[in-house]
């Protein structure tokens, strides 16, 4: 058949079309830039600790994927209180680990940045904007994000007369959901054993033992007494909608949210089924509970999934929660409340 | 006398033309009244010949266009003292030819308005009695032409007149009848097979076009004898295999034999095997498919522009039918291969009425395996895998037009892996034993009836069952003794799932006038889902002291009966000879306990031959299915669940707009080209983290609901003739889903996206018995998701790391499915030797699978490599690990028909 000429603007129209729909499809593949990681919690009443790091290429070729580590060199940072009182001067914190066989270089040091001034309130809302501009960066590149301080949950706890010996006892713990609001926590429950006769119950640092947590504490033994609690039923929470429920948890604590008892009491029974065993010097209970916002519950949640799901072919891979735009991370928000009574030991 | 013949160029154009006829007739209006009588008589005389006699017999003579008179058309006729102008009517009749005389002139002309009758029939294999599916009968002089459908009937609408009619089908000779048409017909034929049809590979230079002229768009064909020209791995003919190497039709990975349609996923493709829908259709892990090519008729399938008869899916229909058996004598066909033997037997039972085919096939794992790479895990361990599978149907013929059927499928796999290990030194006694095995069979089942009611009414109706049923369980035991204690692990799993599909099926088409004709249909099923997915395990921490655990867990566990109904109605019309379209509705109702949906589908194509042999077709189709696949997306595995919709996991829907344009006849080639889009709604997919192994028993409280799309262009340029044909098919392809809980809710891209995917097929004849194919294969990588970047974790925060170990390197996924895997492709060739012997015709079939040993990934996953310790100790790389399965295989099949 001979072509004719009207076919060619058929033609014309075809590579046209194949043409636009190539350069209309994404790009087939996603090259890694450089990313940053933003890592900081306002506590309400602590001063916070903000981590800003450049994230390491998973891939590079050995030898060269050595480098465990890499802080931001050249950045500027604010906080804004209530979009009004602003800080700007940081001080550069250096903290040192104590795991020495991580580092092949021996650099054991961790950059942070720390500001006095700020002690964050419940009910303010604080926005953080960081701009990189590092050498080897040819666009500096400018992180946000924003977090409420929620208010601080008071809860009661109390020792359950029970039939059990010791340390297999029952602990209650009662607290009120604040507000209509979706509210999220975190429970965290530690058995406290000093390992000498010094230590009573006023002198205990928390905030200090969990700085120091990982490294051979000379003051204490530390139980996480809700290692064992999987599942929120392992708590025993006398609630039968909860039985339904797999809240996620670790060897720390448990995250959950006030989705079976908004604005309600609510009371929750620990009853630790591991303990080890005879204190000399007695033995006190700690218990913590974190009134968080959704950032904060979701970023943990999700690396909790994460950890879970790295190694399992079947899971379905899971990706961090963030809420750091143009970046990774967290800028969260959580008031702690605490309880420490001393274990009575029959 | 003379002849005046006006030819295109002449008289007969604009005003001279107006200005001629006018003068004749007025000529015709002063001499009418004036015809006289002729004795004449023509015996198979051209029509041409037939008025050339007139003129000499009488005083007329004759004047018309050059080319009027259809040039093979004979008369055989005799007038006694008849006038000259019935004598010539009676010639003419139903030729589409009028004249007019002016005294002792004769015009001839063509009709100004022409009418329209239908031409219809059945076709038959002349030798077997069976009829033939999707024959070709078109007009030679305009093309115009249609298929028989399953029931082996055609119908066109044509105008008035003279027609050469070809009636076509591979490896039957072809006939070509001239016929007067007057008025509605019905021509039954039976095509004779061609002598050397057991030779089609010798003499067959050519191929059956992949996309016929009078297809919807997104519709293309694969015949089962030519599947078998391609090469495929281990030397089997493979109706998937065969059906990817198509455009817009693509697989998985290496390995997987699943089929992914335009951005749709394994579970959203219909497979039809005789009407029945089979839910898992493939053997050895997925490497080939259960629809066995000696028995297979022919494939059809549709990508887009989807009839409304069909529904339940997405994204394709794979509608496969079966041969009926030989009527009149005995054949068969037996074949011996690395991986499979095969054997086909058909014949009469009663001869002309009743036929058998009977299709076996059993295969063995075992030199596969060895093939494999060491690089699959655990390949080598597994023993004893086989398969086999079974095709029988019979049928009866109640009378020429009315027949009943019944067709039977069944097929297992079977396979287990077993590991064990044992140490006993230093008093201590240790052993391990891992049990591993999987199972899945089928089980389909139709009793038919084909009627052609009248001249108009045709109905198939079936009764059918599918049954599907997948089982695979996992034993770990360990024992451990030495002389302070003993202690014991016993770990049990199982996985199964069961389909359990029965259903009534009728359809009907009538043929309401010359330009419409109807279809509509009712099918009822019932579908019965089933699953336990269950773990037990014991622990013996120490027997001295007695201290024992037992856990029982249940991942998932569910029953469902269901309930579906649909019907459909369509008519196709056409408005002019080169434009017409296709209309229809397709409506389904789903019953799950309470939850209930209604779908209303409607499916619209088009078709406009703008200009002789360039198409333009267009298609939208709106489908739904009420069926999900929960799968692991790391990887494809055959004990993906089959869940039907729930509330929490409403039936998918789809809509899918294309346009196309077909050229035909360009140079030696046909062109093809698609363009597309679709959307999907209600997809599934496993929550972040979840997986049908995760502790929650309700699995719809498991997974997310999202979206998809998919956009994209195709191109086929298929040469079917020659000493080389082939076709060299392309696309470019974007498909992308969306789940609120899945990538931070954004958009990312499908696992099995391949952003351009392209084969070249080809077969070349040396000489009668020689023939070499070969097909190569490019596609972009699958996309898979691992860590991209890695964070340094630390302890210095408030919030204890959250069981994050502290000060430890932490991976990090970015973005889901954002890694690419390197590029596959290969090359794959076949020499055919065939010849003829003493008990029939013997092929020697040498395949060779990947000819060049690319390394095509099938998979890639991450982790961190602790034997490179160099330096501090605890330090360590992270490597990519890029997992492959085959290398380059040779392979060698005989085969034997008689």
């Amino acid at each position: 058949m001979k072509i004719r000429t009207k076919h060619y603007y058929i033609y014309t129209i075809v590579l046209i079309l194949l043409t636009s729909l190539h350069f209309s499809c994404k790009k087939d593949e996603v090259n890694p830039t450089d990313e940053y990681m933003v890592h900081c919690i306002l506590y309400e009443g602590k001063t916070p600790k903000i981590g800003i790091y450049r994230l390491l290429d998973v891939h590079t070729k050995y030898p060269f994927n050595i480098i465990y580590h890499e802080d931001v060199t050249s950045w500027e940072m604010e906080i804004r209180k209530n979009n009004e009182t602003i800080y700007n001067n940081f001080t550069h914190m250096v903290y040192s680990s104590n795991v020495q066989s991580q580092y092949p270089d021996g650099n054991k040091n961790i950059s942070y940045f720390s500001n006095d001034n700020i002690l964050p309130i419940s009910g303010d809302t604080y926005s953080l904007k960081v701009e990189i501009g590092e050498n080897d960066v040819q666009t500096p590149k400018v992180l946000t994000a924003s977090t409420s301080i929620p208010s601080k949950v008071p809860f009661t706890l109390e020792q359950l007369p029970t039939k059990n010996v010791n340390p297999y006892t029952k602990y209650k713990i009662s607290f009120t959901d604040p507000g209509p609001e979706k509210d999220f926590y975190y429970l965290v429950a530690m058995a406290i054993s000093p390992i000498n006769n010094f230590v009573n119950k006023g002198s205990i640092n928390i905030d200090r033992i969990w700085e120091n947590l990982g490294s051979r504490n000379s003051s204490y033994q530390i139980s996480h007494l809700t290692q064992v609690t999987s599942k929120w039923t392992g708590l025993d929470t006398n609630t039968t909608s909860d039985e339904k429920n797999t809240y996620p948890s670790n060897y720390y604590g448990t995250l959950f949210t006030d989705e079976s008892f908004n604005e309600k009491r609510k009371e929750i029974f620990l009853e630790p089924i591991q303990y080890f065993g005879d204190d000399p010097y007695g033995a006190y209970l700690s218990v913590e509970l974190y009134h968080i916002t959704e950032d904060y519950y979701r970023h943990y949640e999700s690396t909790l999934r994460q950890v879970n799901a790295e190694n399992d072919i079947y899971s379905e891979p899971v990706q961090v929660y963030s809420n750091v735009k143009n970046g990774h991370g967290l800028f969260g928000g959580a008031s702690i409340s605490r309880q420490i009574i001393e274990i009575k030991q029959e | 006398m003379s002849i005046i013949k006006l030819t295109n160029n002449s008289l007969l154009r604009g005003r001279k033309h107006t200005l001629f006829i006018t003068i004749l007739f007025t000529f015709y209006i002063s001499s009418y009244g004036q015809s006289k009588t002729l004795n004449i008589s023509f015996d198979n005389v051209l029509l041409k010949d037939a008025l050339d006699k007139i003129e000499k017999s009488s005083e007329y003579s004759f004047a018309y266009q050059s080319g009027i008179l259809p040039k093979e058309y004979r008369v055989s006729k005799s007038f006694t003292n008849q006038p000259i102008e019935n004598i010539i009517k009676e010639l003419l009749k139903g030729t589409a030819i009028t004249f007019q005389i002016f005294e002792d002139q004769v015009i001839i002309k063509r009709k100004k308005k022409l009418k329209k009758y239908i031409l219809n029939g059945y076709l038959y294999n002349s030798e077997t009695n069976d009829i033939l599916i999707n024959a070709n009968i078109y007009d030679k002089h305009n093309l115009k032409g249609n298929i028989t459908n399953t029931e082996g009937f055609y119908s066109l609408s044509l105008n008035e007149g003279i027609h050469t009619i070809v009636y076509s089908y591979t490896g039957m000779e072809n006939i070509e009848k001239q016929l007067v048409l007057d008025s509605d017909k019905q021509i039954d034929l039976k095509l004779d097979p061609n002598l050397e049809i057991e030779e089609v590979i010798i003499n067959g230079n050519s191929i059956t076009p992949i996309i016929e002229k009078n297809s919807s768009l997104g519709e293309m064909k694969v015949l089962a004898s030519e599947m078998m020209e391609f090469p495929t791995v281990m030397a089997e003919a493979d109706v998937l295999k065969s059906v990817q190497l198509l455009p817009g039709m693509q697989s998985g990975a290496e390995g997987n034999g699943a089929l992914y349609v335009r951005g749709g996923g394994p579970l959203q493709n219909l497979f039809l095997l005789d009407g029945m829908p089979i839910y898992n259709c493939y053997h050895l892990l997925g490497l080939f498919s259960v629809f066995n090519a000696d028995i297979i008729d022919e494939t059809k399938l549709y990508k887009g522009g989807f009839p409304s008869q069909y529904g339940g899916r997405l994204s394709s229909v794979l509608d496969i039918n079966t041969r009926d058996g030989n009527y009149k004598k005995i054949k068969g066909k037996a074949s011996i291969g690395m991986i499979s033997s095969r054997i086909a037997l058909e014949g009469p039972i009663i001869k002309d009425k009743t036929s058998f085919n009977i299709a076996v096939r059993y295969g063995y794992y075992d030199i596969y395996g060895e093939m494999l790479s060491d690089e699959v895990e655990g390949s080598h361990n597994i023993k004893d895998y086989n398969f086999y599978d079974i095709n029988l149907k019979v049928t009866h013929k109640l009378s020429e037009q009315n027949k009943i059927y019944a067709s039977i499928y069944t097929g297992r796999d079977k396979g287990e892996k077993n590991s064990k290990s044992e140490l006993n030194e230093f008093n201590t006694y240790y052993f391990s034993q891992d049990i591993n095995g999987q199972d899945w069979q089928n089980l389909l089942g139709t009793i038919g009836w084909e009627a052609k009611l009248n001249s108009k009414l045709y109905a198939n109706s079936q009764i059918s069952l599918s049954n599907y049923d997948y089982n695979s369980y996992l034993n770990d035991t360990t024992y451990y003794e030495s002389q302070q204690d003993t202690s014991s692990t016993l770990n049990n799993s199982n996985l199964s799932n069961q389909v359990n599909h029965i259903q009534l099926n009728s359809k009907w088409q009538y043929h309401l006038n010359t330009k419409t004709k109807l279809n509509f249909g009712y099918r009822l099923a019932k579908i019965d889902y089933r699953s336990d997915n269950s773990k037990k395990d014991h622990y013996n921490y120490s027997l001295s002291e007695a201290q024992s655990t037992s856990k029982d867990t249940i991942f998932s566990s569910y029953s469902y009966e269901t309930y579906e109904q649909s019907g459909y109605i369509e008519t196709t019309y056409d408005i002019y000879k080169t434009l017409g379209f296709t209309a229809g509705i397709h409506i389904s109702h789903f019953k799950n306990k309470d939850y209930t949906n209604l779908q209303i589908q409607p499916r619209l194509t088009s078709y406009w031959e703008f200009s002789p042999d360039w198409i333009l077709k267009s298609a939208y189709s709106k489908m739904a299915q009420h069926i999900h696949l929960l799968g692991v997306s790391k990887i494809k595995l055959a004990s993906d669940l089959i869940v039907p919709a729930t509330p929490n996991a409403p039936s998918e829907t789809a809509n899918h707009f294309s346009l196309g344009m077909s050229i035909y006849k360009l140079k030696l080639f046909n062109i093809h080209l698609d363009t597309y889009y679709k959307t999907m709604d209600n997809l599934v997919n496993f929550k972040e983290g979840d997986s049908y192994f995760s502790e929650n028993n309700d699995w719809d409280n498991k997974v997310e609901t999202g979206t998809g799309d998919a956009k994209g262009m195709e191109v086929l340029i298929e040469k079917p003739e020659g000493r080389i044909s082939g076709w060299i098919g392309y696309s470019i392809t974007e498909v992308n889903r969306q789940f609120d809980g899945i990538n931070n809710g954004e958009k990312f891209p499908f696992r099995y996206e391949h952003r351009h995917h392209l084969n070249i097929v080809g077969k070349y004849n040396f000489s009668q018995k020689w023939s070499l194919s070969a097909n190569w294969l490019y596609h972009s990588g699958n996309k898979e998701t691992i860590p991209m970047k890695m964070y340094w974790s630390t302890n210095i925060y408030y919030d204890k790391n959250m069981g994050i170990q502290s000060d430890s390197p932490k991976i990090m996924i970015n973005q889901k499915n954002a890694y690419k895997n390197p590029d596959y492709h290969r090359l794959d060739l076949a020499l055919r030797y065939k010849r003829k012997n003493r008990i029939g015709i013997g092929t020697w079939t040498l395949s060779i699978y990947n000819t060049y040993a690319r390394k095509n990934v099938y998979n890639t996953t991450y982790s961190e490599d602790y034997a490179h310790i160099v330096g501090h100790p605890g330090y360590f790389t992270r490597v990519k690990n890029e997992h492959y399965y085959f290398d380059i295989i040779p392979s060698i099949s005989y085969s034997l028909s008689f």
